[in-house]
């Protein structure tokens, strides 16, 4: 039986963690194309509906990124995301997917080489976690 | 070809809930809560421009809160809600969707749900005598309790301190003290209510076959039910739209004021005054139940609002589409009016009526010392009711 790849949503902020992508592309690192990668101009733009969409619509999982705390391009966005996400990882555990399908990680714009890691890292997390559960009929 | 369609559907829908028989009268628009609050919003000009075959705009179709004011006094018996309802069904079928609060969260948990494999996990914080029975579980529940999205809301407005799990933990305590013991099922899922009115019809009947094929499983005979939205969708639309529903649905405050033993502890005196959700009294018909429950307290004081029973004002906001300045303003108009009373605390029924006015209360500092809110079931269960 081939492989599972699981689909995964990447949301990147455009101040940082969309350049650290970046400059993991232009550095030619290599991390797993499981990623389908959407640019939010701020971190604190995700909300749980939008995270609850991404798995409505068959995502496996969904990995928020932005700036490191206090480096914030809308100085406390970042801290609105990080909130956004715990309170979405609550409302996935009552759902009854694991929390551990949502991550959140700060990247900087000079962190191409953290960006290849921690996607590489959660793909194959959610590779052994298997797919989500979730399957709307509607 | 498609308008054509359409329009006849309209019409049929004009005979269905006798939307004819309008004599422009304007009561409905003095009555709703919407157009006393200064927004230009009339279910009369809604309804007289759809007999003379002009569509009404876009807005005006999700602006309605349903809350039913308008029906209980129309002198021709127009249900102008069941109009809104089955308008919106024809404009989802075509596509157009109310803008949701929240960002939709609520509305993706929704539809989250209709998964069929999901195994939710969404009994903790509740008695620990409560067995919840999971889907693979053979076993004859008889009584159970349907929770309802209290577990979801309570982690959503964990800033407003309402501890919505207390209301449901208050009822299956004081159930069990009137000898009854439910089950919960733990892959119970959302009753549909904020689906069926937004006019989504698929969704809703995705939500519906899953809770009833669960309660089936089950061998569910009893279901008690304390939130307002979930008694009135499983009571009164469940039956309806599912084929066979062979369930008594049961309210937890009817059932306690028929039940529980009168409370022979006298705590301090308090006053306290009564907000009738329009679930529970327009639509559910349940007025005196929890009043006969409070007047059984000792040292309690039900003073009534200005405008009670029938009348009661509207939370200002419904199935997490409608929020705006005019829901504010109604949410400021109810807990003034409550305030007045000279009560201490606003006891309701609905939870959901409890965000929206807490809501409120976080925006505007002025209103915050207004009055306290409760659910009435938690109410009880604090004055040491057995």
């Amino acid at each position: 039986m081939a492989r599972f790849e699981p689909k995964i949503i990447a949301f990147a902020c455009n101040w940082c963690s969309y350049a650290g992508a970046d400059l993991a592309g232009v550095s030619r690192l290599q991390y797993p194309p499981n990623i389908r990668t959407i640019r939010v101009m701020c971190s604190g733009r995700i909300s749980p509906g939008l995270i609850l969409k991404a798995f409505e619509e068959g995502a496996d999982g969904v990995f928020v990124s932005g700036c490191h705390i206090g480096d914030c391009h809308y100085s406390f966005g970042n801290r609105r995301a990080e909130r956004q996400v715990e309170l979405t990882r609550k409302l996935i555990d009552l759902l009854g997917i694991e929390p551990e399908r949502l991550h959140l990680e700060w990247i900087s714009a000079t962190e191409g080489e953290k960006f290849a890691k921690s996607v590489t890292e959660f793909v194959e997390r959610i590779r052994q976690l298997g797919k989500s559960p979730i399957k709307v009929t509607h | 070809m498609e308008k054509a369609r359409s329009k006849s559907r309209i019409k049929e829908l004009t005979q269905q809930t006798r939307a004819y028989l309008c004599i422009d009268c304007s009561k409905c628009t003095a009555s709703c809560p919407i157009g006393r609050v200064g927004n230009i919003y009339s279910p009369r000009s809604f309804v007289q421009q759809l007999l003379n075959e002009q569509a009404p705009s876009h807005e005006a179709l999700w602006r309605c809160l349903t809350c039913g004011l308008c029906h209980h006094r129309c002198p021709s018996d127009v249900d102008f809600p069941g109009y809104i309802r089955e308008l919106r069904r024809e404009a989802i079928k075509q596509g157009l969707k109310p803008h949701p609060t929240h960002s939709g969260t609520i509305q993706e948990i929704m539809r989250i749900m209709t998964s069929p494999d999901l195994r939710p996990n969404r009994c903790s914080g509740l008695p620990d005598w409560v067995e919840p029975i999971t889907p693979d579980a053979r076993k004859s529940a008889g009584d159970i309790y349907f929770v309802g999205c209290a577990p979801y809301l309570e982690a959503i407005f964990e800033d407003f301190h309402l501890r919505l799990l207390d209301t449901h933990k208050a009822a299956l305590e004081l159930l069990r003290s009137c000898d009854v013991r439910p089950y919960v099922l733990s892959s119970e899922r959302c009753c549909g209510h904020d689906a069926f009115w937004s006019g989504d019809h698929d969704l809703f009947m995705e939500l519906a076959n899953l809770n009833v094929e669960t309660f089936r499983r089950a061998g569910v005979k009893r279901i008690f039910v304390t939130c307002p939205e979930c008694y009135y969708t499983l009571a009164m639309q469940y039956p309806k739209y599912v084929a066979d529903f062979p369930f008594e649905v049961i309210n937890t405050v009817k059932f306690l004021a028929d039940n529980l033993r009168v409370p022979s502890t006298t705590d301090h005196q308090i006053s306290v005054t009564y907000l009738d959700s329009c679930r529970m009294g327009r639509f559910g018909n349940l007025y005196e139940e929890p009043r006969r429950l409070l007047s059984n307290l000792e040292g309690v004081d039900l003073v009534e609002m200005q405008m009670n029973r029938q009348d009661a004002p509207c939370c200002g906001s419904n199935l997490w589409i409608n929020c705006d300045g005019v829901s504010k303003q109604l949410q400021k108009a109810c807990l003034q009016e409550a305030a007045r009373t000279g009560a201490s605390i606003l006891l309701c029924p609905c939870d959901k009526c409890r965000i929206h006015l807490a809501c409120a209360q976080l925006e505007n500092g002025d209103l915050k010392e207004t009055i306290k809110t409760e659910n009435i079931v938690s109410f009880l269960y604090r004055r040491g009711v057995k």
